[in-house]
């Protein structure tokens, strides 16, 4: 069944995308096809493809074969996910570092570690290399942060 | 040739300062290729300001080495993570990870370092013999032969999705539709933007790659409970002998005359050159079917030819001042930074310089062959860390390779979105391996198309009238009627057999 969903999805998406190509403003009149040409062309055939490929998933289904292995989207799976969405916004809030030392030590754990100490050292120690290397040595500007905590880390990086 | 400038060369390039420049750039160069979202031409450019004051020489003698060091780097993370480094090394991960996971971690490394120093060396001795009459013959490749590489390209996506051609195909063309997103670059109108400020330059290919690669496999490991995936029974850390690569030496050569023809073309590079030699050793092999699953061709070819393109991308960048891929832009650019003139009358301001370029591109290859070698037990030791650490490690880079493209958390985000796209689409059978190569040639294929007709007002017979273009053309669909014609003549077979034992 979430083979056929993904179909779907993917449909849709492509649907919207050709529902927006109308809104593009044609281009010069000696284009002959214009920037909404090549794109347009190309969405009908992608939506013509998975057409037949949903076709043939619901097939699939109907004769019992498209089950499958199970998807087992389990607390792992979605926990990395929801990990990785308040690390992004914690980037912005507590900088970098600090950020990283709270996602590294709850991806530690989520992903089997049990020693706290251990899985604390190694998180702060990871935050630390990884600024040093990104934030100082080859000078991506990294996110400071807000506040007392910003002006922090210009000592860092 | 001048004899006298090749030993003015090699003197040069051996001085003990520039020889040290060479193995400092191959080293960084392998580093940097090896961080996912740190590619050879960002790693160029965060050098340039240590090239200031080096003069000219010395400055070009360390940023060709690093491009030579960065082409073999990202098939490290590549072949252990598959995470591709660069986007050069997607190809790698197609067979090298599945080596990986069958504990041919240490062999999979052996084969891209020994397939990368043939590539190397290989490009740069064309490089020294045939650079000035093989840039006269890419100036006869124009929009229509540009288009049509760019769909035999296409059509070779249709043998890397090896359980769903038609999976494959659509998940290329979505790919290319990703491509599009963004400013025209004919009219400069905005296409698919939705109202987001953000998508006005386009999605970024590094954060896609990065989630439909790394961010998936991660999550497909996580759901899969393959945490001790990697224990170190599995890790053998054979390494292979020369004599081993004698076996592949057709695919060696063919990889490397189509890296260096792809990395001559301006505007082309290793990418699409490992793409295009995957294809050809999947259609010139015995054993298709064992591609996908950890043959050792597929590490092989795309190795020697993104090597190889690196070389061969060197030549249109000296000789005609036209960069054969991003990172030669930016040593054009440097070359620039030195009050250098690019343009066809730089070999005749810089004699020398071709031949230090030459040694030292050389030097960095046999050093990443013989350093390489030396380094493989390190760098497939790190498969011996619990998945929880190489897990944490791998999510933390993706995380930082992508914001580090264009600094913008945005980036981030896009990762975070393709990871979860990329996978579904791995566990449906579409292939995001496709949808990257369709980002890959997408700007490319539009932009020719309609120059192409643009230039001829519309006709499109244009396409198959030039004769390098028909070539092309006709390669691309014999590449697509291949299967349908090989499963006939197989059933044909078949069936003349049953026939011959029932009499």
């Amino acid at each position: 069944m979430g083979e056929v969903i993904f179909h779907v999805f993917l449909i849709i998406v492509m649907g919207l995308f050709f529902k927006d190509s109308f809104a593009i403003t044609s281009g010069r009149s000696a284009d002959p096809i214009g920037p909404a040409g090549f794109p347009q062309t190309l969405l009908i055939i992608i939506i013509v493809l998975l057409l037949i490929s949903l076709f043939k998933a619901i097939r699939k289904l109907k004769s019992g074969e498209g089950k499958g292995e199970p998807l087992n989207l389990n607390f792992a799976y979605f926990g990395l996910l929801l990990g990785i969405i308040v690390f992004i916004i914690l980037n912005d809030l507590i900088s970098f570092t600090l950020a990283t030392i709270v996602f590294t030590f709850f991806l530690f754990w989520m992903l089997g570690q049990k020693r706290y100490v251990r899985m604390f050292v190694q998180s702060i120690l990871v935050a630390v290399v990884f600024t040093l290397v990104f934030g100082k040595v080859l000078s991506v500007p990294l996110p400071r942060g807000m506040g007392i905590l910003k002006e922090l880390t210009y000592f860092l990086y | 040739m001048d004899f006298q400038l090749l030993l003015d060369g090699l003197l040069t390039t051996i001085s003990p300062v520039n020889l040290l420049l060479v193995f400092a750039g191959m080293l960084i160069g392998v580093f940097f290729g090896s961080l996912p979202g740190i590619s050879s031409s960002m790693g160029i450019v965060l050098m340039l300001p240590f090239t200031y004051y080096m003069g000219i020489l010395p400055s070009i003698i360390l940023l060709v080495a690093l491009y030579a060091g960065s082409s073999y780097g990202g098939s490290i993370t590549a072949i252990l993570f598959n995470t591709p480094g660069t986007p050069e090394s997607v190809a790698t991960t197609f067979d090298g990870y599945p080596m990986t996971k069958q504990g041919k971690a240490g062999r999979a490394l052996s084969l891209a370092i020994s397939a990368s120093a043939f590539g190397g060396v290989f490009s740069v001795l064309i490089m020294l013999f045939l650079a000035p009459p093989l840039s006269t013959i890419a100036l006869k490749i124009q929009s229509a032969e540009y288009f049509a590489l760019t769909v035999l390209g296409l059509i070779v996506i249709a043998s890397i999705g090896t359980k769903s051609p038609l999976k494959a195909i659509s998940s290329g063309l979505i790919g290319i539709m990703i491509a599009l997103i963004g400013m025209d670059p004919m009219v400069g109108v905005d296409r698919f933007t939705f109202g987001h400020i953000e998508l006005m330059n386009g999605l970024e290919m590094i954060p896609i790659m990065i989630g439909a690669f790394a961010l998936a496999e991660v999550l497909n490991q996580v759901t899969e409970r393959h945490n001790q995936i990697n224990v170190d029974k599995k890790v053998s850390l054979e390494t292979v002998k020369l004599i081993d690569m004698i076996k592949y030496k057709w695919v060696l050569l063919k990889s490397a005359v189509i890296g260096t023809v792809i990395g001559i073309l301006p505007g082309t590079g290793g990418s699409i050159a490992s793409i295009v030699s995957y294809g050809e050793a999947i259609r010139s092999s015995k054993n298709k079917e064992r591609f996908g699953q950890g043959e050792e061709e597929g590490v092989v070819a795309p190795e020697t030819a993104n090597n190889a393109a690196a070389g061969g991308a060197m030549i249109p960048t000296l000789v005609l001042g036209i960069p054969g891929s991003p990172t030669t832009a930016i040593i054009l650019a440097a070359l620039a930074l030195q009050g250098l003139q690019p343009g066809p009358q730089l070999m005749s301001d810089q004699p020398l310089m071709l031949y230090c370029i030459f040694f030292s591109m050389l030097i960095a290859s046999v050093t990443v062959f013989i350093g390489g070698r030396i380094g493989v037990k390190a760098f497939a030791a790190i498969l011996k860390l619990p998945y929880s650490i190489l897990g944490t490690l791998i999510v933390l880079l993706s995380m930082v390779g992508s914001y580090a493209v264009g600094n913008s958390m945005f980036n981030v985000w896009i990762m975070f979105l393709f990871g979860i796209i990329g996978y579904f689409m791995k566990k449906y059978h579409f292939s995001p391996a496709a949808l990257i190569l369709g980002l890959v040639l997408g700007p490319m294929m539009e932009e020719n198309l309609r120059r192409q007709l643009l230039v001829t007002n519309g006709d499109y017979l244009s396409f198959i009238t030039r004769p390098i273009s028909a070539v092309i053309l006709l390669f691309a669909i014999v590449a697509l009627f291949y299967p349908v014609i090989a499963k006939a003549v197989k059933n044909r077979k078949n069936s003349n057999g049953d026939v011959s034992s029932n009499m």
